[in-house]
């Protein structure tokens, strides 16, 4: 069965097509070309031929020409486009010409750079030129360590080793600082919230050590369509960057199917599993012959996934090494194995974690399956590139979980055919995280006193680093005076420096994962029932001063709730955005907001009686971060229907769904931002939510949604009224028994009262 | 908020150091010269030159050193002692990186037996620059860098020091003799760890008093910036310049280590060189350890040795001395096998005598399996499988 059949095929099935909330599809494109630019090198050319390469795509040749003029571009291109040539063309150009031209590659995952690493050596072997690329990191042995600072022309490295193991030591990387032209950023849309302002600092790091050694590298950046790419790598880079967006490359004829598992507990709003779901589609995909990547949210998932699916080629009678799984923590020489099994067809079924979502070369499959939204659209058209030959039809499955976001998403696929809401952001001058670069800055270069790292305030802050002998000031300048490395004392990628790490002590020691310091008081208390990938576990104990909690698997018939006081200050407003008509009043400011859990619910589960409690006695948490409020109308309570009761159920439930439906707008986890309703706020008395950064210092997060945030508690009406369920759901308001029996309808009530459109 | 509020708040969540006075710093400098008789450079006083000597030489005078063996041929050429700049730095931090900042810089050198230390003292950041202009000019008279463990630390963060101040920071003509290594070819069996404290009170039979350590360097350095307290920068000064003379020591005793390894009363590290001798294919210093372990040490420890020599034996295809070790070596407990394998490799290989070969190796698969009767935990199937591999092959060529 070829793969027309197989959607044919599909379209028949007539239980398939029930669970189908919409069949998307979208038609093949053609190639848009342009010749090669007029100063391309003739020996350039000549390779590019050999490879089959007769002309450009209009976004590569854009890009050719924006970076020999030197600007600094981002191309937006979705997945197998060939966006690696649109940069390695121009750096090659200057290397063919310029023997002692470096260039710095910079992508998010280890895994990703050993396909760039082969196809820049392939370039080069192809030109019959020394152009030496090397990968640069953790696992790159010390031996030739020495031989990569001095004779790597393109070094390929991410910005935790950049940050770690080049720029503190960049007096034995002179010929590479000396002559650095370009510095490519792959996956630039990887870079949001916290990992994105950590990058923005690193590069303010990385443009100084040049200035120091006189290069000015020209910036290149690639990243997955997304609603403000130019913005984003705008405010990373802090330069005018040109935007490339005219996506030349063909693609098949493509079908997108959005599939809804159905309902198996209607006042849970609890549908079937995704991963039964999953194994049942498979049932009949893989009989067909077709290639099939899944995509899983988690490696316990792959895992899971991958046995099921063995089991049943087994009992297909077929080949069981035919399923594989991939994800991180398999060794490099498996993982290319599997890259070769699947281009070469010996692998059917590849069940992957997001590893396999960006650029590794896997070849092209015929359907990507997603178990569960990956969480962002631009994800999930990374995932769904997955299938696809060029100019050939392919297929892409989402099934939907019985999360909020998800059960958004699959009642409104037009996000995948309009444009891309999502808006990716960073704030580089978040004070621990700028404070912390300011020192590892610092620790490069001594500062001088006029110099700017960021704008207006960086004499302050280095003042204020010499006033905690952190730096001396003398003669003018600032120099670094501690005896620590301090770069080590950054993790680029963590939220809090500090999280909570969550150890199975019936399995090894295993951990089994992290919270962040902030929010562990309620989630690992000790007796807290934590759930972990559907599995209940129950914390032993939780070792506040090591930050650990130690938990075993249970089985019990409860959960915990815990009982947290949360206070929530306003120090400052800064913005106050209502129109005059507007019946409800939003702000904008920073607030301290502190917690305190002193104890917790045992609830029954189905029934959600209280069958007991406990106390906890853990220390106050206080965050100071970045809040968005609405103050909703007094004529609220001037209605009879909303009694303080109903008030509170009603926010609650909102709060509920903005919680969820905010990664839809702004990208970053659903743990990011914490949202707050008050029946009463404590100045204004007023019914109110608070929306703030769960981060030190905050994030750009509730800033961007202060502005948006017409379209978001619409959207979140939209989706409240028209879930399914009857008095609110965990997809919605959630669950009924939890937030009362009006939670729904009052949410929608109050939403009402906000006339939101226009 | 504005940004002091914001940075108060920061503050309040870290550790905050103790406050303390910066009084004038001067005056501490002032006394730190007249306590070593030190002088400032002029015109500014970017630096505190303190100079000391150091009598080196008793009677003979080793002008010339030669070190090829204990350099592991690293250092062929035989060089001259006048031509050699000592040196060891004290720095802000261990932890390396273009942060780590060296204060104080020593460097030696040897006239008419003596030993002149120079040692540099900055009194603050940012006053490289023009002791650092001195320091190249100075170093461009030797030809020959001595340290201590200076490959790795020192000399990598020097170069930093002189980038960072845009100087040129390769050195072609310069060659470095770092002694830790030098140290570990000898003294890694003997001692738990080869830092120059170990040498100096095994090696050297030193014992420093009053001596700071190491750790506690950088933040003396840092209070003396903040406080001007000079007591124990002097002790630092001190400790720098006592490095600087066990380097000199340390270089004329591997001179004559080189010449008469004798000298060394450490079984173990004899038995180190001998190891040494092997590697280089030194078959004269070999036979010379052989030698004076069967007389004077330990005989055990010679069986190793000949293992050694053996095999230098047959890299030159010298079989009859070869052939006559293992034959010694057979009912050797440890290196039995080794001996029957050699000589069934020998047989087989070299004169084709493949009877011969067989029963050797059958002797061999034999003396295996008792072993591992006898001690049914131990290690032998690697040896077994390729006795039993080997014991295949000659049935095959044999019918
Ligand atoms: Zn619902």
């Amino acid at each position: 069965m070829n793969l027309e059949q197989l959607i044919d095929y599909l379209a028949n099935d007539s239980e398939f097509q029930k669970r189908l909330t919409k069949w998307l599809v979208f038609d093949a494109r053609t190639a848009r070309h342009k010749p090669f630019p007029d100063d391309l090198n003739p020996n350039l050319m000549s390779i590019l031929k050999q490879k089959g390469i007769e002309e450009l795509f209009t976004h590569q040749y854009d890009a050719y020409n924006a970076i020999r003029q030197g600007k600094h571009v981002v191309v937006v291109t979705p997945t197998a486009s060939g966006k690696t040539l649109s940069y390695n063309l121009p750096v090659f150009e200057d290397m063919l010409l310029n023997r002692e031209t470096r260039a710095l590659y910079l992508f998010p995952t280890k895994a990703l750079s050993q396909d760039q690493v082969n196809e820049t050596q392939d370039l080069a072997a192809r030109l019959d030129k020394d152009i030496k690329t090397f990968t640069f990191d953790g696992d790159t042995p010390v031996n030739i360590r020495r031989t990569i600072r001095s004779a790597g022309h393109i070094v390929v490295t991410n910005p935790d080793m950049l940050h770690q193991g080049i720029l503190p030591h960049h007096t034995l990387w002179i010929k590479l600082f000396e002559n650095l032209r370009y510095v490519v950023i792959d996956e630039i849309h990887a870079y949001r919230g916290v990992f994105g302002s950590h990058l923005s600092n690193v590069v303010r790091r990385l443009k100084r050590i040049c200035r120091f050694y006189g290069s000015d590298p020209q910036f290149i950046c690639s990243s997955a369509t997304i609603a403000n790419p130019q913005e984003l790598v705008e405010n990373i880079l802090e330069e005018n960057v040109t935007l490339i967006d005219n996506n030349g490359a063909p693609s098949g004829k493509k079908h997108f199917l959005f599939y809804n598992p159905p309902i198996v507990n209607a006042e849970l709003g609890l549908r079937r599993g995704v991963v039964n779901e999953t194994r049942q589609i498979m049932r009949k995909l893989i009989p067909t012959g077709a290639q099939v990547i899944i995509f899983a949210r988690s490696r316990q998932r792959v895992e899971l996934l991958v046995t099921y699916l063995r089991t049943l080629a087994q009992q297909l009678k077929m080949d069981p090494d035919k399923i594989q799984g991939y994800r991180g923590g398999y060794l490099p020489k498996q993982r290319r194995i599997i890259e070769k099994g699947l281009k070469n067809s010996q692998i059917q079924v590849v069940v992957s974690t997001n590893a396999l979502e960006l650029g590794i070369d896997i070849g092209q499959l015929d359907v990507s399956l997603m178990a569960g939204y990956p969480g962002s659209i631009a994800s999930a058209w990374q995932q769904s590139g997955r299938a696809g030959r060029r100019r050939s039809t392919s297929l892409t499955i989402l099934v939907a979980s019985s999360s909020p976001l998800d059960q958004y998403i699959i009642e409104h696929p037009s996000y995948f055919f309009e444009r891309n809401p999502e808006t990716a952001h960073i704030d580089n001058n978040n004070l621990p995280i700028l404070m912390s670069h300011l020192k590892c800055a610092s620790f490069e270069l001594p500062f001088k006193e006029e110099e700017i790292f960021t704008q207006d305030i960086t004499g302050q802050l280095l003042d204020f680093l010499a006033e905690e002998r952190v730096l001396r000031k003398t003669d003018g300048k600032y120099f670094w005076m501690q005896d620590i490395y301090p770069a080590d004392e950054v993790s680029l990628r963590n939220a809090a420096p500090e999280n909570v790490v969550i150890i199975d002590t019936h399995a090894n020691k295993q951990v089994i994962g992290e919270v962040d310091l902030f929010s562990a008081p309620e989630m690992v208390h000790t007796e807290a029932i934590y759930f972990h990938q559907s599995i209940q576990y129950f914390v032993d104990q939780l070792d506040w001063d090591e930050r650990k909690a130690y938990v075993h698997k249970v089985n019990v018939d409860h959960y915990t709730d815990a009982i947290t006081k949360t206070d929530l200050k306003v120090l400052d407003v800064l913005q106050e955005g209502s129109e005059t008509d507007d019946p409800f009043q939003k702000f904008f400011g920073e607030v301290a907001v502190s917690r305190v859990t002193t104890g917790y619910k045992k609830i029954k589960l189905h029934t959600h009686e209280n069958i007991g409690m406990g106390r906890v006695y853990l220390p106050e948490m206080e965050i100071q971060t970045n809040a968005l409020w609405w103050e909703f109308p007094d004529q609220l309570r001037s209605d009879p229907y909303f009694t303080e009761s109903i008030i509170g159920e009603g926010l609650r439930g909102i709060a509920h769904a903005l919680q969820n439906l905010t990664p839809l707008y702004i990208m970053c986890d659903v743990s990011d931002i914490a949202v707050v309703p008050m029946v009463r706020a404590p100045f204004s008395q007023k019914p109110t939510i608070y929306v703030y950064d769960k981060y030190q210092g905050g994030i750009g997060l509730s800033k961007k949604l202060f502005n948006i945030d017409k379209h978001v508690l619409d959207a979140a009406r939209n989706h409240i009224e028209t879930c399914p369920c009857g008095q609110g759901c965990p997809s919605c308001t959630g669950p009924a028994m939890e937030g009362g029996l009006f939670g729904k309808s009052s949410a929608v009530k109050i939403l009402k009262t906000l006339k939101l459109q226009d | 908020m504005d940004i002091k509020d914001k940075l108060a708040y920061y503050s309040a969540y870290r550790k905050k150091p103790k406050n303390s006075k910066s009084d004038n710093v001067y005056s501490s400098l002032q006394a730190l010269r007249d306590y070593f008789d030190g002088e400032f450079s002029e015109p500014s006083t970017s630096y505190l030159k303190i100079s000391r000597k150091f009598s080196l030489f008793k009677e003979q005078n080793d002008s010339t050193i030669a070190i090829p063996f204990l350099s592991a041929n690293k250092h062929k050429a035989a060089f001259n002692l006048k031509d050699c700049i000592f040196f060891d730095l004290e720095t802000n931090g261990l932890a390396g990186g273009a942060g780590t900042f060296a204060f104080l810089l020593g460097f030696g050198y040897v006239e008419d037996g003596d030993l002149i230390v120079n040692q540099y003292f900055l009194p603050d950041y940012g006053r490289e620059y023009s002791l650092y202009t001195q320091l190249l000019n100075m170093l461009n008279q030797y030809h020959t860098l001595i340290s201590y463990n200076g490959k790795s630390y020192d000399f990598p963060l020097f170069k930093t020091r002189l980038i960072l101040n845009h100087l040129p920071g390769e050195f072609n003509s310069l060659q470095h003799v770092d002694l830790l290594h030098i140290a570990r070819r000898i003294w890694k069996r003997s001692l738990p760890a080869c830092d120059l404290n170990s040498i100096e009170t095994y090696v050297l039979q030193k014992e420093r008093s009053e001596d700071i350590p190491g750790y506690l360097i950088p933040q003396a350095y840092m209070n003396f910036l903040q406080t001007g307290v000079i007591h124990d920068i002097i002790k630092i000064i001190e400790h720098n310049y006592h490095d600087i003379v066990s380097l000199a020591q340390l270089l004329l005793l591997f001179n004559r280590i080189e010449k008469e390894p004798n000298l060394l009363k450490d079984n173990q590290a004899l038995f180190s060189l001998a190891q040494l001798a092997y590697k280089q294919n030194h078959q004269a210093y070999l036979n010379r350890f052989i030698t004076e372990y069967e007389k004077h040490r330990d005989p055990n420890k010679t069986e190793q040795m000949l293992v050694w020599q053996s095999l230098l034996h047959k890299k030159r295809s010298e079989w009859v001395e070869a052939i006559s070790l293992w034959e010694n070596l057979i009912r050797s407990r440890k290196f039995g096998l080794f001996a029957l394998e050699e000589l069934a490799k020998y047989e087989e290989h070299v004169v084709k005598n493949y009877e011969r070969a067989l029963q050797l190796t059958t002797r061999a698969i034999h003396n295996v399996q008792t072993l591992n009767e006898l001690h049914s935990t131990v290690f032998q199937d690697d040896a077994l499988s390729r006795f039993l591999h080997r014991r295949r092959r000659l049935q095959g060529k044999l019918s």
